[in-house]
C-alpha cells in the first residue's frame, strides 16, 4: 500500500517530463511540414484505381478510337465527385497502349460519344439513357447492373469489388479479361429481373 | 436484434453489407466463462506491479526515446499512396479494406435519432484498453471510472454504478442486468480490434429494442469472421495494466469462415482517495469463436460464443450485526459466464429482409455483497417487408426466459441480503411494428411504431414513437421525434432485503434496510427531440441534438417502518429472515416507491473535421440540466442526488495527425464538469498515443493516459459501500502483430 503512495509522488516529480513531452508533441504538430500521405485508402481512391485498371482489363474494338486515335477518354458528368477527382490525379500524364489518358467532364446534355469509360455518379438518374456501343459504364450506384449499367463497384465487408453485368458488357461490344472476371461477381439478364 | 439503421425502418436486410451501404448490423454474440486455473501468471505480475515506481520511470524514458525517433522518422518515409494503389494487382486491390470514414456514419444520417457511431478507425486510433473507455468519445455519454473494475456509464443523466436507463447489447445480446439494472462492466470485454463498430443512440430506443432503453442504447458489434482471417497477436504492457490476446481466423469449406480468440488481461490496484491502495486489482480470461456462412448472396448464418472467468477484488465497508459492526475488508469477486448465439438472416427480393436469432447466456458472480447465478434464453425474429407504395413495414417478436438464483447472505459475516423468492423465473414477450412512410420522395419521411411487451413485474408496457425526417438538400438533415420508454423494476427493488447502512451501533444495532416492493411500477419517460446533421463529402460532419425529457414514476427509497430482529412472537415480518442465535438488530425499513418525477433538457453537439489527409479534428460538447421533484409524502433524497450525479458540461477534443503512412499521433483532451451531489470536482485530462506501423505486419503504440494529473477522482461509489478510488496517470506499450 505505501508503495502506491510513493508511486504517485514519483509521478508528481515525473510530471515535468510528461509536460515536456506534451509541449514537444504540440510543437511538432504545428511545425512539421505537410508532405506525407495518410495511411488508409478511402473508398473513392480504390474505386478510381479500379476505373483506371479497367482501361487495361477491358477490350475495346479499334473502331472505338477512330476520332481520337492517340487518346483514351474517361468521362464523367460531375467533376466534384471524389472518385472523379481521384481518377484525375491517377491518370494525369499516364498512357495505356500508347494512348494518352484523358479525363473529360461532360455537361449535362452532351452525349458520351468518344468516351471509352463513363463514370456515372450515384445522383444520376437515368443510366438506361447511357447505353452506347463501345462505352463502358461504371458506377458505385446500388444495383447499377439492374438499371442498365455494366460495372458496379460495390462495397462489401469494407472492400470494393466489381460486379460485372456480362450481357450488358457484350451488348456494348466489349469484352473483359479473365483476370478481371476472376475477382468480379458476374451478373446476367436473369439476375436483373424485371428491369429490362 | 436490429441494425440501428432499422431504427427508422430502413432495415438493410441483415448484417450483410448492401451495395454502397455498409450495414450497421446489430446482431449478436459473445462472452464467456470458467477457468479458474490460469491465474497464476497474473498473480505474479500483480506482485511485481506493486513496485510501480520503477516501471513508471522507465516507461516514461522509453516514451521519450520513441518520441525522438518519431520526430526523425516521418522525414524518412514518404509514400505516395495513390501510386502504391495503382501498382497493385486486381486481387490485391479487391482485398484492401476501405477506411470507413464516410460509410457507416453516412447511413446514420438517415436516422431520425441522436446516433453516434464509433467506427473501426476510431477504435484503432483510440488509446482505450476497454469498452467503457471507448465510449468516452461519444458526446453526451458520461463515462466515469469508479475503481479498477467498476464504471459509471450513463446517457442524459442518472449516472451511477447502476445506470438502469441505458440498454447495452453485444452483437444483439443484451448485457443489461435485471438484478440491479445497468451493466456489470466487469463481465464485458472483447479483443478491441475485433470490433466492427459501436453504435450509440442517445435518447429512447425502446420501440425497437424494448424496455430500459430509456436514455440510450449502445450496440457493440464485432467483425465478421471473414474480416479477421489469418493470425493476430497483441500485447499491452503498462505500469497499471497488461493484456495479451491471440486470434486465429480461417476458412470453413466453400463459403464459411471462422475465428477463435483468447485474451487475458491484468489490472493493478488503483490508489484509494484516502491513501493507500483501493485493493481493486484483478485479472480475467476469456475465449470465444465466431463462424459465418454465406449461401448465395441472400442468406447468412452466424454462430458465435464466448466463455470468461474473472477474479477481481474490492475493498468495502462491511456492515456486521456483531461488534465491531463495521469492518473494512478486502473481498474477492469471482465471475464466470458464457454465451452461445445463432443467427440466420436473409435478404428477400424487393428490399425486404428477415432474421431469426437465438442466444443462451449464463453468468455467475460470487462476492461479499452479492451472489448471483443467472441463465437467459432469448429468441428474436424481425422482418422488414418490401416497400409498398409509400410504406415500408418492419415488425418483430421477441421471447426471453430468465432464471436466477440469489442465495441469502450469511448474517454472521455481515452479509445482510435476503431475496424472497431466492430463485425466480421470468418470461418476457414483446412485439413491435413500425412503418416508415415516404411523405415526399428524397425529402420527407415519417416513421411511426410501437412496442408492446409483457413482463412479470409490471405486466403490459407500450413504448411508441413518432419520428420525422426532412432533407431539404443533399447533406443536410433535420429530424424530430417524440417517444415513450419505460424502465422496468429490477429484481433487487422488488424482491430484496438488503442492509444498506448502520445508523447506530446499539446495542442492539440499528441498521438501514432496503425492502423490496412488489407493487413497484415502471419508470417512464416521454422524450422530445430535435436534431440536425450536416455532412459535406467527408470533409466535415456536424451533428446537433436537443432533447427535453419528462420523467414520471421515478423510484425513490421511502421509510415504511422499523422492526426488530429476530421478530418477537406474534410479529409478522415482511420478509423471511432467519438470524443466527445471539444476533439482534433493529431494522429501519425503507422500500422503493414511484414517488419522484421531473424534467431534463440538454444538447449534444459534435463536429468532425478532416481539413486534409493528415489531420483530423473532432470536437464534442454536451450540456445537461435535470430538475427532479419528490411527490407529496416523499422525503427521499434520491431525486436530488440524481440531479447532481451527472456532469452539466462535457467537452472533448480529439486530434489525430498522420505524420506518414506509418506514423500517427492521437491527442485527446477532455473536460468533465463537477458532480455536486457525489462530491467530485470538475477535471481536465489528456491522453496521447503515438502509433508506428513498423512493418506491414507489426504495429507499435506508445500511450500515455490521464497525463495532466498523477491521479484524479471521476466518481464515487453510491449505494454499495466500496472504496473510493482515483484514476491514475498511466503509460503503456502495445504491440500488434498479424501473421
Amino acid at each position: 500500500m505505501p508503495l502506491l503512495i510513493n508511486s504517485s509522488n514519483q509521478f508528481r516529480r515525473y510530471s515535468v517530463v510528461n509536460r515536456a513531452i506534451c509541449l514537444l508533441l504540440g510543437f511538432y504538430l504545428t511545425v512539421v511540414p505537410a508532405q506525407v500521405q495518410s495511411e488508409g485508402f478511402s473508398d473513392s481512391q480504390i474505386k478510381a484505381v479500379y476505373i483506371y485498371n479497367f482501361a487495361n482489363f477491358i477490350r475495346w474494338s479499334s473502331e472505338s478510337f477512330i476520332t481520337h486515335p492517340g487518346e483514351f477518354h474517361f468521362c464523367a458528368y460531375e467533376a466534384k465527385n471524389e472518385v472523379v477527382s481521384a481518377l484525375g490525379e491517377i491518370i494525369s500524364g499516364e498512357q495505356i497502349n500508347d494512348r494518352q489518358l484523358v479525363l473529360r467532364v461532360l455537361t449535362e446534355q452532351t452525349p458520351p460519344s468518344d468516351c471509352q469509360i463513363l463514370f456515372v455518379d450515384p445522383t444520376s438518374e437515368e443510366p438506361q439513357q447511357l447505353r452506347h456501343p463501345n462505352l463502358l459504364t461504371v458506377s458505385d450506384q446500388q444495383d447499377f447492373g439492374h438499371s442498365g449499367g455494366i460495372i458496379e463497384l460495390k462495397l462489401q465487408t469494407n472492400r470494393i469489388r466489381p460486379r460485372v453485368h456480362m450481357d450488358h458488357l457484350h451488348r456494348a461490344g466489349l469484352s473483359a479479361s479473365s483476370q478481371l472476371l476472376r475477382i468480379s461477381e458476374r451478373l446476367t439478364d436473369n439476375d436483373s429481373e424485371g428491369s429490362q | 436484434m436490429m441494425p440501428i439503421t432499422d431504427f427508422n425502418t430502413k432495415p438493410v436486410a441483415n448484417p450483410t453489407e448492401q451495395a454502397g451501404s455498409p450495414t450497421i448490423h446489430f446482431t449478436s454474440l459473445q462472452n464467456a466463462m470458467i477457468r479458474p486455473s490460469s491465474q497464476a501468471i497474473f498473480d505474479h505480475q500483480s506482485i511485481s506491479l506493486a513496485d510501480q515506481t520503477q516501471p513508471a520511470r522507465s516507461i516514461g524514458m522509453v516514451l521519450l526515446l520513441l518520441l525522438v525517433a518519431a520526430l526523425i522518422y516521418p522525414q524518412l518515409s514518404r509514400a505516395d499512396s495513390l501510386q502504391n494503389l495503382k501498382s497493385l494487382s486486381l486481387e490485391a486491390l479487391g482485398n484492401i479494406e476501405v477506411t470507413i470514414a464516410g460509410s457507416a456514419p453516412q447511413q446514420a444520417d438517415d436516422i431520425a435519432a441522436a446516433v453516434y457511431v464509433i467506427s473501426r478507425q476510431d477504435i484503432s486510433n483510440s488509446s482505450a484498453t476497454s469498452i467503457p473507455e471507448l465510449l468516452r468519445q461519444v458526446p453526451g455519454l458520461h463515462v466515469a471510472r469508479m475503481d479498477g473494475n467498476k464504471w459509471a456509464i450513463s446517457s442524459r443523466g442518472f449516472s451511477s454504478r447502476i445506470t438502469n436507463k441505458l440498454l447495452v447489447m453485444i452483437d444483439g445480446r443484451s448485457v443489461y442486468s435485471p438484478l440491479f439494472g445497468g451493466v456489470m462492466w466487469d463481465e464485458q470485454d472483447l479483443i478491441l480490434t475485433d470490433l466492427e463498430r459501436i453504435e450509440v443512440i442517445r435518447g429512447p430506443g425502446a420501440t425497437i429494442w424494448g424496455a430500459n432503453a430509456v436514455n440510450g442504447v449502445i450496440n457493440i458489434i464485432t467483425r465478421r469472421s471473414e474480416d479477421t482471417q489469418g493470425n493476430f497477436a497483441t500485447t499491452t504492457i503498462g505500469d497499471n495494466y497488461s493484456e495479451i490476446a491471440l486470434r486465429h481466423g480461417g476458412k470453413l469449406g466453400e463459403s464459411g469462415y471462422f475465428r477463435l480468440y483468447a485474451k487475458h488481461r491484468n489490472q493493478a490496484a488503483t490508489p484509494s482517495l484516502s491513501g493507500g491502495s483501493a485493493d481493486d486489482e484483478g485479472s480475467d480470461d476469456r475465449a470465444g469463436f465466431r463462424v459465418d456462412w454465406r449461401s448465395n448472396n441472400s442468406n447468412e448464418f452466424t454462430l458465435q460464443g464466448d466463455i470468461y472467468n474473472a477474479e477481481l477484488s474490492e475493498r468495502l465497508d462491511a456492515l456486521t450485526l456483531l461488534t465491531p459492526f463495521s469492518t473494512s475488508l478486502k473481498d474477492d469477486i469471482d465471475i464466470r459466464g458464457g454465451n452461445l448465439l445463432a443467427r440466420w438472416s436473409q435478404t428477400t427480393a424487393g428490399g425486404g429482409s428477415r432474421s431469426l436469432q437465438t442466444y443462451l447466456d449464463y453468468s455467475q458472480r460470487d462476492q461479499y455483497i452479492l451472489e448471483e447465478s443467472r441463465i437467459t434464453f432469448d429468441l428474436d425474429f424481425d422482418q422488414t417487408l418490401p416497400q409498398k407504395g409509400r410504406h415500408q413495414l418492419t415488425w418483430g417478436a421477441n421471447y426471453r426466459y430468465a432464471k436466477d438464483h440469489l442465495p441469502d447472505g450469511d448474517p454472521t459475516k455481515g452479509e445482510a441480503r435476503f431475496f424472497t423468492p431466492e430463485r425466480r423465473t421470468d418470461r418476457l414477450y414483446s412485439l413491435f411494428l413500425q412503418d416508415e412512410i415516404t411523405l415526399q420522395p428524397e425529402h420527407w419521411w415519417l416513421s411511426i411504431g410501437t412496442k408492446l411487451e409483457h413482463n412479470n413485474y409490471t405486466g403490459f408496457e407500450y413504448q411508441p414513437n413518432v419520428r420525422l425526417r426532412w432533407r431539404p438538400v443533399q447533406g443536410h438533415t433535420f429530424w424530430g421525434a417524440i417517444s415513450r420508454a419505460v424502465r422496468t423494476p429490477t429484481r433487487a427493488e422488488t424482491d430484496g432485503l438488503i442492509a444498506t447502512g448502520l445508523i447506530n451501533v446499539g446495542p442492539p444495532p440499528t441498521v438501514l434496510g432496503l425492502l423490496g416492493n412488489d407493487d413497484l411500477e415502471s419508470e417512464t419517460v416521454v422524450a422530445h427531440e430535435l436534431g440536425y446533421r450536416f455532412n459535406s463529402s467527408d470533409k466535415i460532419r456536424i451533428d446537433l441534438s436537443l432533447f427535453y425529457n419528462r420523467y414520471d414514476n421515478l423510484t425513490t427509497f421511502e421509510f415504511i417502518r422499523a422492526f426488530p430482529l429476530p421478530a418477537p412472537p406474534g410479529f409478522i415480518l415482511p420478509f423471511n429472515v432467519v438470524l443466527p442465535p445471539g444476533i439482534t438488530a433493529i431494522v429501519l425499513g425503507n422500500t422503493s416507491k414511484n414517488l419522484a418525477h421531473g424534467e431534463s433538457y440538454g444538447l449534444e453537439a459534435s463536429v468532425d473535421w478532416h481539413p486534409n489527409d493528415r489531420l483530423q479534428l473532432k470536437l464534442g460538447y454536451s450540456f445537461l440540466e435535470m430538475q427532479l421533484h419528490n411527490r407529496s409524502g416523499s422525503i427521499s433524497p434520491l431525486a436530488e442526488q440524481d440531479e447532481g450525479s451527472s456532469p452539466q458540461h462535457q467537452l472533448r477534443l480529439d486530434l489525430g495527425y498522420q505524420f506518414s503512412q506509418q506514423t500517427r499521433l492521437n491527442l485527446v483532451t477532455r473536460f468533465v464538469d463537477q458532480l455536486p451531489s457525489v462530491g467530485v470536482d470538475s477535471y481536465v485530462e489528456m491522453d496521447a498515443s503515438m502509433q508506428y506501423q513498423l512493418s506491414p505486419n507489426l504495429e507499435v503504440s506508445i500511450v500515455g493516459r490521464n497525463l495532466l494529473d498523477s491521479q484524479h477522482l471521476e466518481t464515487r461509489p453510491t449505494f454499495l459501500p466500496t472504496e473510493t478510488s482515483e484514476a491514475e496517470r498511466d503509460f503503456f506499450l502495445r504491440f500488434s502483430y498479424s501473421f
